[in-house]
């Protein structure tokens, strides 16, 4: 029993095919009227299309994986905001040691 | 306490830590941008552009006009589907856009001169200090034993934490490009994704084929590459003589037809090159996690393959 996968690849391949049997054709009969084989591709890539615009519906693993990589930016900003704090936080520390280097200037 | 380490301690300590979280950093920074372009040229990939499908809409249109088609069902019905077709490939875009979105917030964190920003604040600090005092006839001064221990040891520890940061943020990004990796190198994920892009490049060749066999473009270049290798050129009359001769003209429309059908072709090689570029970012963060050094010759191989396919595999933007 051929899957849905299955089915999938051998719409592509017959569109493929149809293709490729319109550019032969053309290339040995330079000019000549290819409107049938031409109508026939249609049908087939319009088949595959049908096919292949079922089997992009939402996936779930694409979706999970895209929430997963959003909480991982959103991590990554916030290391890179909290080691801006730290930053912050070490001036404050330093203006405080440098206030205190002052005020003990006053008993030298 | 940071104010009692004498300098030359602070300076020997400040060495040896700094070199470590800058290699860390240095090393964040590169795989942060390899993985980066690696996201967005397979986003490239597997999505179809606007300017794509236009251009696909217009050849289709010619294809069907020559072929005294126009208005025909089955391709207005191809035509609907390839846009529900773009609104499907657009989750696969979306989440290669976050996974590179996550490495270019990685880069960012890796490209932070944390320790730089603070050895500038405490500089800032002791100008505005000296400012204040002189404008009040006081005097302000951070003795050298006091500021420099606070300005080398202060970046060093800013800059040790920042490393720290980006190797937990690297380990935390491997595992997500893992499950990135996992859902592409699915079979069926890429029988889904590869054939939009042979299908859609295709029409497109149809119609330059076409346009071709009409002996619309000229095929002299092609000659000049069959005999520059031996000193030869095409005569100033040689699209004449080709449009005239039947046999060579068909010889040439052949290696055309080579050409583009290769082109189709390669839209199936770029999403492989482009999944080996993905997964050639895993010994990478492995790498940058135990503190050695990237070897990026192998991903800056894929991309550079992936580059120029893609260049050769899509119609030209910006119409």
């Amino acid at each position: 029993m051929p899957t849905q996968q299955d089915v999938l690849d051998s719409l592509g391949a017959a569109a493929d095919a149809a293709r490729q049997a319109y550019m032969t054709a053309l290339i040995a009969n330079p000019g000549a009227d290819l409107s049938g084989l031409y109508a026939l591709e249609m049908r087939a890539l319009r088949l595959w299309t049908e096919a292949e615009a079922k089997a992009l519906r939402p996936d779930q693993a694409v979706a999970q994986a895209q929430a997963d990589l959003d909480a991982q930016t959103q991590a990554t900003r916030d290391a890179l905001r909290t080691l801006k704090d730290v930053a912050a936080w070490m001036q404050t520390l330093t203006s405080l040691v440098g206030a205190a280097t002052q005020a003990a200037g006053f008993f030298a | 306490m940071l104010v009692k380490l004498s300098p030359f301690i602070a300076g020997i300590a400040a060495l040896f830590l700094s070199a470590c979280a800058s290699q860390t950093l240095n090393t964040g920074a590169s795989l942060a941008k390899a993985g980066q372009a690696a996201a967005v040229q397979m986003e490239d990939s597997v999505t179809l552009s606007d300017s794509t499908l236009s251009t696909f809409e217009d050849a289709l249109a010619f294809n069907d006009a020559f072929n005294n088609a126009t208005g025909n069902g089955d391709s207005k019905t191809v035509l609907k589907n390839l846009r529900t077709i773009q609104g499907g490939l657009r989750q696969y875009g979306n989440f290669l856009d976050h996974l590179a979105s996550s490495y270019a917030s990685l880069g960012d964190l890796a490209g932070y001169d944390a320790g730089g920003t603070f050895k500038n604040d405490i500089e800032s600090l002791q100008t505005a200090g000296q400012s204040f005092a002189s404008a009040v006839g006081s005097s302000f001064s951070i003795p050298n034993t006091a500021s420099d221990p606070i300005k080398t040891v202060g970046a060093v520890i800013i800059s040790d934490e920042q490393a720290k940061d980006v190797k937990e943020r690297s380990k935390a990004i491997e595992g997500n490009l893992k499950a990135v990796i996992a859902i592409l190198s699915d079979n069926r994920v890429k029988a889904k994704l590869v054939p939009v892009g042979a299908e859609v490049t295709g029409q497109i060749a149809q119609a330059a084929l076409v346009l071709q066999t009409s002996n619309i473009y000229a095929l002299s270049s092609i000659t000049d590459e069959f005999g520059s290798q031996f000193g030869l050129k095409s005569k100033p009359d040689a699209e004449d003589i080709i449009s005239r001769n039947s046999r060579i003209q068909a010889a040439l429309n052949a290696v055309v037809a080579r050409r583009l059908n290769e082109q189709i072709n390669a839209m199936s090689d770029a999403y492989d090159n482009g999944l080996k570029a993905l997964q050639a970012l895993i010994p990478l963060h492995e790498n940058l996690q135990k503190g050695e050094p990237l070897d990026l010759t192998t991903i800056k191989s894929y991309l550079d393959q992936l580059q120029t396919m893609m260049k050769s595999a899509q119609p030209p933007k910006g119409k």
